[in-house]
């Protein structure tokens, strides 16, 4: 009898030991987000991700804890050397979030930089703040004014995919095919055809491909999107001979886009008829951040949409 | 089951496996090398031809100012045409490190930032065949041929598939594998076949040699396909021929040894026989037969003693009776002995010795070695007399006797055989000199339990001399 209550002593100590563990570890992870900072390697020709630790959750508060962490030197590791990524005379006066934008607004140093520094600086530092969750994309400013390339256009707005390394590795898993993709004509009345050539990695399902390159718009001066650039494909896959698309509620503005020229239900059928033509579907389904009983415009997409051939205006 | 273990370990297994590895290494290490090869020059050449054509493409794009209007339908289908031979895709890059054109369309008006772009920019071009995910990739400078800066203006950055070499590659390595397949094959049979031929001279000794077991053929056997078959087959006729020897003389010693041991027995017969016939013999008559029939028993004595103390060496007994004898006292003795027969073949015994030389040897057997020697050197001297020369030296290791005479010498044909038991040089002289064949028999085989040795050099009608070299010390 003695026995038993000396053991349940012990397994009660132990899970209280166990116990305050996991407190422990739980109250450190909700502390510290991992996040990855950029340096320079010590050719000054390519970025060093390196893992950092940041506390805050306030955007804005990330902002200035992420460039402070960034300012520093990690401690060595490896043996590898590497650099800080912004020059000293370089320094972020002040920043702006506006929504999903970040305004970063440097000193003039900035400008003083070499071209490759610059690059590789505009680099890192879209992509380390990429990271703050909402921050979509990123303007550079000096001193207030924003920043321009040598041909003296303004850079405007950057996110993190258009800063590219490369991308040789995945050549043989590109496949061109060549597709007829429907857009809308000049006066936004009609749907009509536009062949081109695509190349896609085979890793993406086609039918994804072909929505993406309807939001690329048309290639043909003649033709008129009808979807918004900046509209995200939630996800596009077949099944059962059905093509469930799903598109976040950006599609939704694409009437302020085209002025109100083109009907609604372009927009739609350009993208149920490409599928239909490239995938060789006759059932789509359109849902908008997941749900399926929206309307666009004065369309209604509820429901299976099969292919209208009588939008399509043959060209001659 | 036996018939085939026995088959791997015979020479013929041996040559068969040694040929088929050396030959599938050699084909496995040429089949991959040409192969490896193929893929390096195709590679090469691919990389030199899509380099030289992106320099062209490069020079004219510069000149058009293709980097900041990418309106010009002639560049356009140049670069098209390009990438579209060899599945490739090219980028071109301006300063601004801005995609301004990309064949797949995918990167246009995106950065480039990657390191190799970046070091094209310093000036550095660079080209890199990566075999595992089968591609070339290369950057190319654009700057304008015109401008005397020769400042990069772009970047060409050219991917180029290799799946294309890597399929021949492919189809190549599966043709080698096929004709390999077969070449194994072939090599296994060639080398059943041929290690078979290599091996036949062999079986002809071994059927060669069956024949001889069943008795001794006369011809020679002769196998001269190989050095080697060669030496077996004299060596083994050497072998022969002194079995042959052997017992022709075994035979003639039989025949001998019962002649010798019958001529005494007769005589005494004769002499025992004409006694009892007479009825009243003279007591002289008496004694004269007694002392002739002790004579004769003296000598059967002696041929029985000789003949059991060749048998005591024969049986290579290691009861060698070591002691430190001197030599010079031992020769003398031996020399002594002698000198009474010395004396009535006229012929006159010389020692020459220059130091005293202490041994270590068996003193019965070597007196017994030395005294043969000496008798010999007296028997087959030169009938009207002669002389005899023993001579005594020693270096730190052994010590020398030779037994020099002026005799009727040896001939040479016999000079192999004088030391074989019941030989004889000349038939016809042997009774009428006397001694049983074996002296010299003895003697060898004395000195050779002394680890010693003995040689003989004779001219004959002029001398023989014998050489005789046995060790200070019996080291057992």
């Amino acid at each position: 009898m003695k026995k038993i209550v000396l053991w349940i002593c012990v397994a009660v100590l132990l899970l209280g030991a166990a116990g305050t563990g996991i407190f422990l570890f739980l109250g450190h992870e909700e502390d510290e987000t991992g996040y990855q900072l950029f340096y320079l390697n010590a050719d000054e020709d390519e970025l060093v991700p390196w893992d950092g630790l940041a506390e805050e959750s306030d955007p804005s508060a990330l902002v200035a804890e992420l460039y402070l962490l960034q300012q520093t030197l990690p401690e060595k590791q490896k043996g590898e050397e590497v650099k800080l990524l912004l020059p000293k005379d370089v320094i972020l006066m002040n920043f702006s979030i506006d929504g999903e934008a970040l305004l970063l607004n440097f000193s003039s140093g900035y400008a003083d930089m070499t071209r490759e520094r610059e690059i590789l600086v505009r680099a890192g530092m879209v992509r380390l703040f990429s990271q703050i969750p909402g921050v979509k994309k990123i303007q550079f400013m000096i001193e207030d004014e924003p920043l321009k390339d040598s041909d003296g256009t303004e850079l405007g707005f950057m996110s993190a995919r258009r800063f590219v390394e490369n991308s040789g590795k995945e050549i043989n898993s590109y496949i061109k095919t060549s597709m007829t993709l429907y857009f809308a004509d000049k006066e936004g009345k009609m749907l009509v055809p536009e062949e081109r050539n695509v190349y896609y990695n085979s890793n993406v399902p086609l039918e994804k491909v072909v929505v993406e390159q309807l939001v690329k718009g048309p290639k043909e001066s003649e033709h008129m999107t009808t979807l918004p650039p900046e509209m995200n494909i939630l996800s596009v896959t077949i099944q059962d001979d059905i093509c469930y698309v799903n598109l976040d509620d950006s599609f939704k503005n694409l009437l302020e886009l085209t002025g109100n020229t083109l009907k609604t239900e372009l927009a739609v059928y350009s993208i149920v008829n490409s599928l239909a033509s490239v995938c060789q579907v006759n059932k789509i389904q359109i849902s908008i951040n997941g749900k399926t009983n929206e309307q666009v415009g004065t369309t209604e997409i509820d429901g299976l949409l099969s292919p209208r051939s009588d939008l399509i205006r043959e060209e001659e | 089951m036996k018939g085939k273990a026995k088959f791997f370990r015979s020479l013929r297994f041996c040559i068969m496996v040694i040929m088929t590895l050396m030959s599938i290494t050699a084909a496995v290490v040429v089949e991959s090398t040409i192969v490896r090869s193929y893929e390096d020059r195709a590679v090469n050449q691919r990389t030199i031809i899509v380099k030289n054509q992106s320099d062209m493409i490069c020079n004219q794009l510069a000149q058009e100012g293709y980097l900041e209007n990418q309106e010009n339908p002639v560049i356009d289908s140049e670069i098209r045409m390009l990438t579209s031979m060899y599945g490739g895709r090219i980028m071109l890059i301006d300063k601004n490190y801005r995609i301004v054109r990309d064949t797949y369309d995918l990167d246009t008006g995106n950065y480039q930032i990657s390191k190799e772009v970046l070091q094209c920019f310093r000036g550095n071009e660079y080209s890199r065949y990566d075999r595992k995910n089968k591609y070339i990739e290369m950057t190319v400078a654009i700057s304008n041929p015109e401008s005397p800066t020769h400042e990069i203006i772009g970047v060409m950055l050219i991917s180029v598939s290799t799946v294309e070499i890597n399929n021949s590659r492919q189809v190549l390595q599966q043709k080698g594998s096929l004709i390999l397949a077969i070449t194994v094959v072939l090599i296994l049979l060639f080398g059943f076949i041929l290690s078979g031929i290599l091996v036949n001279p062999f079986q002809k000794i071994t059927k060669l040699l069956d024949n001889v077991k069943d008795g001794y053929p006369e011809e020679k056997l002769s196998v001269t396909d190989y050095l080697e078959t060669e030496r077996i087959t004299d060596a083994f006729n050497d072998v022969l021929d002194r079995i042959r020897t052997l017992d022709e003389s075994r035979q003639e010693f039989v025949s001998n040894v019962s002649h010798e041991l019958k001529t005494p027995l007769a005589s005494m017969k004769v002499l025992a026989d004409v006694l009892n016939m007479q009825e009243d013999v003279p007591v002289e008559q008496y004694r004269e037969f007694m002392q002739d029939i002790s004579q004769e028993i003296d000598r059967e004595n002696s041929i029985i003693t000789d003949l059991l103390s060749l048998v005591k060496m024969d049986k290579k007994s290691q009861d060698l009776n070591i002691d430190t004898v001197n030599i010079n006292d031992l020769l003398g003795l031996v020399l002594k002995r002698l000198t009474p027969i010395a004396a009535k073949a006229n012929v006159e015994l010389i020692l020459e010795s220059f130091k005293p030389i202490n041994a270590e040897v068996d003193q019965t057997k070597l007196t017994l070695a030395f005294s043969n020697l000496v008798e010999n050197a007296i028997k087959y001297n030169n009938p009207e007399g002669g002389w005899v020369r023993i001579s005594l030296n020693e270096d730190n290791k052994y010590f020398y006797v030779t037994v020099a005479d002026s005799g009727i010498g040896i001939p040479e044909d016999a000079q192999n055989h004088i030391f074989e038991r019941f030989y004889r040089v000349d038939k016809s002289h042997s009774r009428e000199i006397g001694g049983t064949g074996l002296g010299l028999a003895i003697t060898r085989s004395a000195i050779v339990m002394h680890r010693g040795a003995i040689k003989v050099h004779s001219v004959e009608g002029e001398g023989t001399t014998f050489s005789v070299r046995i060790p200070l010390l019996h080291n057992v």
